[in-house]
C-alpha cells in the first residue's frame, strides 16, 4: 500500500481551538443591530380544515413588524422539489400538528409570542389517520417499491426451519444539542443572506428563491457552525429561511428565528416508524435459503424524505446474505404525523432491526451459534444481490465476524453468561450489515450528480477550498484540508475550507456525510491536481519549499485556481422492479453488545460494544473512531430509551426530560475495530463510514437480551416495562 | 413594555461588571445577551441538557434556570475564562486534540463542569468523571473522547493548579442525574 504524508493520520480538527474557547458562532450567537425576532404559528389539530386567518390582532400589537401568511408569499407557496406540493405557510387543509400557517415578526421574543398567540385561525378539525397499520390497510401510500427473486413460497415447504415475526420501532428524534434555527438578512443590493444551523445550503437557497420568487443569485446561504444535524438540518432550515426570507424582505430588518426545544421536538421530522413482517427458512445445517418482509414506514403528511428512506431500505433488506428466494414489498405511508425525515441509518435501521433478529431467532431455532450461521450464508465475490448487482469488492464480512469475535471473547462468554443465576444476568449477541456507501441511484429531484470543489492558491501559500459540504460536527472539512494538503504536498494547518458559502461553494448534495465525504474528497483531489501540475509546470525540479513554490508560480504568471469534478458512476434502481446497481461501493459493519439484565426491574444496561468496520482506509481514525462510537451511543439510545410518544398525534414526550437520550452515565465501552478489507471506491482506498455505525448495535442488544434470558424483544426500544413482559412470556413457555 | 430592572454587580471570568436587568432575566440571557458572552449555549432553557453550565463560585449551575438577580456579587466563570493568560486550559487542549468536541455546541459545558470537578478532586476515576458528567448530554461523541479528554487533562492539570477548589464535585443542579 502507498505510504501518505498526512492522510492516515490523527491530524488535529482546524475547528476544534474555537470549539473549546466558545468563539466558534452558532447561528444563535447572532445577534446583529435591530434585527427582530420571528415566531411560527402553527396548527394544534393534526388534521383540519383551515376556514379563516385573521392576522391583524397581531399586526396591531406593539412592537410587532410583520405577520405573514400563505397569500402574503410572493413567489411559490411550496417546498423545493416537493412532489406533493407541500407549502410553506399552510392553506386550505392543516395536515400534521404542528404545521406551520403564518409566522410573525417582532421587536423582542416576547412581543413575537404575544403576535402568534394574537392570530387568530378558524378550524375545523377532520378525522385524522394516525395509525401505521390503519394506513396500510387503506392503502395510504407516499411510497412503495419492490424486490422479487425466485418464489420464497415454492420454498417454505423443503426448510428445515421457518421463522416469522413482526418487528417494530419507534419515530426516534435527532436530539441535536443545537435546536433548529436561521437569521435572514437584507444585504442592501438587492439581495438576502441567510444563515443558519443547516446541512444542505443548496436546498436552502432554492427554497428561499421559489418563495420569494427571486433569482437564486440574489439568495446567499452562509451556513454557521452546525451544532449536531444527523440528517435532521435539511428541510427544516429551508423550511424556516423561506419564512425568515418573506419577514426581512418585508421589514428590511435582519430576522431570526430560532425553534426552541419543546418546539423542535413537536414539529421536526423524526426517524420514520416502522413495522416489519418477517419470515425467513432454511435448512438445519444453517443454510438460509428463503425470505418474505414486508416493510411498512410511516411517512407522515408529507412525502419528504420517504422515498429515499423506502429506497434505502429496499436495497439493503437482504443484508449481508445470499438468498435463493426473496420477496420484499416496501411501502411508506401516509399519516397525519409529523413528516418523517432522514436519520442517521435512515430507512435501513428499520430493515436490520428486522432482519437481524430474524437471523438470531432462526440460529437458535437450528440450534447455532448465530455468528457461525451468519459466517455460512454471506454474500461473495460473484453473487448477485436481490437487485441483481453483482458482488465486485470484497465486502469484509467475513473479516468483520473474526474481528468481534476475537476481541469480545465471544465464544466463552456464550458459553458461560447463560449459566449466570441471580437478578443480574448477562448476554452477549452479535448483528452484521452491509451498508451502501457514496453516491447512490437515488437523485431527489434537482440533486446534481457530479460534485464539485474549487481551490484557490493565495500568493502567500495559503489555500482556499470552496466546497458545498457543510461540516455538521463530523469533521468532514478537517478531512478535506487533509486531503488537499496530501495532493499540494503543504501542511493541513495551510488549508482553508469554506463555510460551504454559496457564492463560493461548488455544488454537494446534501446530508450524507458518506457521500459527501468520498465524491467531495474525490473532487478536491482533483482541483488540487490540477494546481499541483500547473505549480510544477514551472517549479517542478527546484528544490523549494511549498511557499516557495508557490512565490515562483506566482512570479511566471501561473493561474492557481482550480475547479475540480467527482461524476458518480453510473448507477440505477428501478423501484417496480426492484433491480438495479443502486450503489457503486459497499462498507460493512458488525456489532457485538454485552449487556446485563436486571430480571426483577427490567432494566437493560449495555456494558461494552465491540464494532467492526470495512472502511477501506481511515482518512483520519481519530474522526472515525469519533463517528463509531458516537454512531453506536445513538444505537444505544434507540435500542433502550429512545421513543418520541404522541397522543392524538400531538407529541407529548417532547424535551429531553420525557425524551431521555443517553448519558455519560449510559455510555458503554466502545472498542471501535477497523478493517480495511480493500474494494474502495473513494481516494486512498477510503470508503466512507457515514451512517453504519449506528445500523447494527439495536439487534445485537435484543440478541444479547435473549441469550442472557431467553426473553425476545420485538419492539424497540426495550423499556423495563417490556423487557418485563417478554421475561414473562418467555417464563410462560 | 418597561419591566422592572435591578442594578446588579457580579464578577465574570474575574472581571467585575455592573447590569441594569429585568429581574426575570436568567443568567444564561444575560451573559449571552448583554455580556456578549455566547460561548455558554442554549440546548433546552429547561434545565434538561447542560449545555448553559456556568460556575458560580466555582461550582457547576445551569444557567438556564438560574436568575441573573440571584448572581449578586458572585463569581461566575464562563468558556471563555477557562483560558489563562492566553494559555488554554488543560481541558481545553485535551477536548481539543482527543477529539471530544464534535458538533462543539455541548463542549462549553463540558469543559465548566469538568474543571469543577478536578478542581475539587484532582484525580477522579472514570466513575467519578461520568457521574460529574451525567448531566451534561452529548449527542455527538458517544462521550467516549470526553472521558479520554478529561484523563488526559489530569496529569496536566497536576502541574498547574487553576483556582481554589470548591468543597465537593457536583453534577449541575436540575439535570438529568
Ligand atoms: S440550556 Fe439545557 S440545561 Fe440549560
Ligand atoms: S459534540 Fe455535538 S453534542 Fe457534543
Amino acid at each position: 500500500m502507498p505510504e501518505y504524508r498526512v492522510i492516515g493520520r490523527r491530524v488535529p480538527r482546524p475547528d476544534a481551538p474555537g470549539k473549546v474557547t466558545g468563539s466558534a458562532t452558532y447561528v444563535a450567537d447572532l445577534a446583529p443591530a435591530g434585527y427582530l425576532v420571528a415566531r411560527l404559528v402553527r396548527s394544534p389539530h393534526p388534521h383540519a380544515r383551515l376556514r379563516a386567518l385573521d392576522l391583524l390582532p397581531a399586526r396591531a400589537l406593539p412592537g410587532v413588524h410583520a405577520a405573514l401568511g400563505a397569500h402574503d408569499i410572493p413567489g411559490e407557496n411550496r417546498m423545493p422539489g416537493a412532489p406533493d406540493g407541500q407549502p410553506i405557510l399552510a392553506v386550505g387543509e392543516i395536515r400534521y400538528a404542528g404545521e406551520p400557517i403564518a409566522v410573525v415578526a417582532a421587536e423582542s421574543a416576547e412581543a413575537a409570542a404575544a403576535a402568534a398567540r394574537a392570530v387568530r385561525a378558524e378550524y375545523e378539525p377532520l378525522p385524522a389517520l394516525l395509525d401505521l397499520d390503519t394506513a396500510f390497510a387503506g392503502r395510504s401510500f407516499l411510497a412503495q417499491g419492490r424486490i422479487r427473486r425466485g418464489d420464497p413460497d415454492a420454498l417454505w415447504s423443503g426448510c428445515d426451519a421457518v421463522v416469522e415475526g413482526v418487528w417494530r420501532t419507534p419515530p426516534q428524534e435527532h436530539a441535536y444539542l443545537e435546536p433548529n434555527g436561521v437569521l435572514a438578512t437584507p444585504d442592501g443590493t438587492g439581495g438576502i443572506l441567510i444563515q443558519g444551523s443547516l446541512q444542505s445550503a443548496a436546498l436552502v437557497q432554492r427554497a428561499v428563491a421559489a418563495a420569494l420568487g427571486w433569482p437564486l443569485n440574489r439568495c446567499r446561504v452562509a451556513p454557521c457552525t452546525v451544532g449536531g444535524a444527523f440528517g435532521g438540518k435539511e428541510e427544516v432550515p429551508a423550511h424556516l429561511a423561506a419564512c425568515a426570507a418573506l419577514l426581512a424582505v418585508r421589514t428590511r430588518r435582519p430576522v431570526r428565528l430560532l425553534l426552541g426545544r419543546e418546539e423542535d421536538f413537536a414539529c421536526t421530522p423524526k426517524r420514520h416508524a416502522a413495522r416489519i413482517d418477517v419470515k425467513v427458512g432454511g435448512t438445519k445445517a444453517g443454510g438460509l435459503t428463503a425470505l418474505d418482509m414486508r416493510y411498512v414506514l410511516d411517512g407522515g403528511a408529507y412525502v419528504t424524505a420517504s422515498p429515499y428512506a423506502l429506497f434505502r431500505g429496499l436495497t439493503h433488506a437482504g443484508g449481508a446474505y445470499a438468498w435463493r428466494a426473496a420477496r420484499i414489498d416496501a411501502a411508506a405511508v401516509r399519516t397525519h404525523h409529523v413528516p418523517a425525515g432522514a436519520f442517521r441509518g435512515t430507512g435501513e435501521v428499520q430493515a436490520a432491526f428486522a432482519l437481524e433478529c430474524a437471523i438470531d431467532l432462526f440460529a437458535a431455532q437450528v440450534g447455532l451459534d448465530p455468528l457461525d450461521l451468519r459466517r455460512r450464508n454471506l454474500l461473495a465475490i460473484g453473487d448477485e444481490t436481490l437487485t441483481g448487482q453483482k458482488v465486485e469488492g470484497p465486502p469484509g464480512f467475513a473479516d468483520l465476524l473474526d474481528a468481534v469475535e476475537r476481541a469480545s471473547d465471544w465464544r466463552v462468554k456464550r458459553a458461560e453468561f447463560p449459566r449466570s443465576r441471580g437478578i443480574r444476568r448477562h448476554g452477549i449477541g452479535v448483528a452484521l450489515w452491509r451498508h451502501g456507501v457514496g453516491p447512490s441511484a437515488f437523485a431527489a429531484a434537482g440533486e446534481p450528480t457530479t460534485v464539485e470543489a474549487s481551490a484557490a492558491v493565495a500568493s502567500d501559500g495559503s489555500i482556499t477550498l470552496g466546497v458545498g459540504c457543510v461540516d455538521e460536527g463530523q469533521g468532514a472539512h478537517a478531512l478535506l484540508a487533509q486531503v488537499a494538503a496530501e495532493e499540494l504536498g503543504c501542511m493541513p494547518e495551510d488549508v482553508r475550507v469554506s463555510d460551504a458559502d454559496t457564492t463560493r461553494a461548488a455544488a454537494a448534495p446534501g446530508g450524507d456525510f458518506a457521500s459527501d465525504a468520498l465524491s467531495v474528497a474525490a473532487a478536491v483531489v482533483d482541483a488540487c491536481r490540477k494546481l499541483r501540475t500547473a505549480i510544477e509546470s514551472v517549479a517542478g525540479d527546484l528544490p523549494l519549499s511549498w511557499k516557495d513554490r508557490v512565490r515562483e508560480a506566482v512570479r511566471r504568471n501561473v493561474g492557481l485556481v482550480a475547479n475540480g469534478r467527482s461524476a458518480a458512476p453510473a448507477l440505477s434502481f428501478d423501484r417496480e422492479t426492484g433491480k438495479g446497481r443502486p450503489f457503486a461501493a459497499y462498507a460493512a459493519t458488525a456489532a457485538i453488545a454485552e449487556i446485563e439484565v436486571d430480571i426483577e426491574t427490567g432494566e437493560v444496561a449495555v456494558t461494552r460494544a465491540w464494532s467492526a468496520h470495512d472502511i477501506g482506509r481511515a482518512l483520519n481514525p481519530t474522526l472515525v473512531e469519533g463517528q463509531v462510537e458516537g454512531g453506536i451511543v445513538q444505537g444505544v439510545g434507540g435500542a433502550l430509551l429512545e421513543e418520541l410518544r404522541t397522543r392524538d398525534g400531538r407529541v407529548v414526550s417532547g424535551g429531553f426530560a420525557h425524551y431521555a437520550i443517553p448519558s455519560a452515565l449510559d455510555a458503554p465501552v466502545v472498542s471501535a475495530l477497523l478493517v480495511d478489507g480493500g474494494g474502495a471506491a473513494g481516494p486512498y482506498g477510503a470508503k466512507g463510514l457515514g451512517e453504519a455505525a449506528v445500523v447494527a448495535i439495536a439487534p445485537a442488544i435484543v440478541a444479547a437480551i435473549a441469550h442472557a434470558t431467553g426473553a425476545r424483544l420485538a419492539e424497540l426500544p426495550c423499556t423495563p416495562e417490556r423487557v418485563t413482559a417478554a421475561l414473562a412470556k418467555a417464563a410462560g413457555r | 413594555m418597561d419591566a422592572p430592572k435591578q442594578l446588579m454587580r457580579f464578577q465574570v471570568n474575574g472581571e467585575p461588571h455592573q447590569v441594569a436587568v429585568r429581574i426575570e432575566k436568567t443568567l444564561l440571557e444575560v451573559l449571552r445577551e448583554d455580556l456578549g458572552l455566547t460561548g455558554t449555549k442554549h440546548g433546552c432553557e429547561l434545565g434538561e441538557c447542560g449545555a448553559c453550565a456556568v460556575l458560580l463560585d466555582g461550582r457547576p449551575i445551569l444557567s438556564c434556570l438560574a436568575l441573573a438577580v440571584e448572581c449578586q456579587d458572585r463569581d461566575i466563570t464562563t468558556v471563555e475564562g477557562l483560558a489563562q493568560d492566553g494559555q488554554l486550559d488543560p481541558l481545553q487542549e485535551a477536548f481539543a486534540v482527543t477529539g471530544a468536541a464534535q458538533c462543539g455546541y455541548c463542549t462549553p459545558g463540558f469543559l465548566v463542569t469538568a474543571r469543577a470537578l478536578l478542581d475539587a478532586k484532582p484525580k477522579p476515576c472514570r466513575r467519578d468523571i461520568a457521574d460529574a458528567l451525567a448531566g451534561n448530554l452529548c449527542r455527538c461523541t458517544g462521550y467516549l473522547k470526553i472521558f479520554e479528554a478529561v484523563e488526559q487533562a489530569i496529569g496536566a492539570c497536576a502541574v498547574r493548579p487553576i483556582r481554589p477548589p470548591a468543597a465537593t464535585p457536583a453534577a449541575p443542579t436540575g439535570g438529568r442525574a
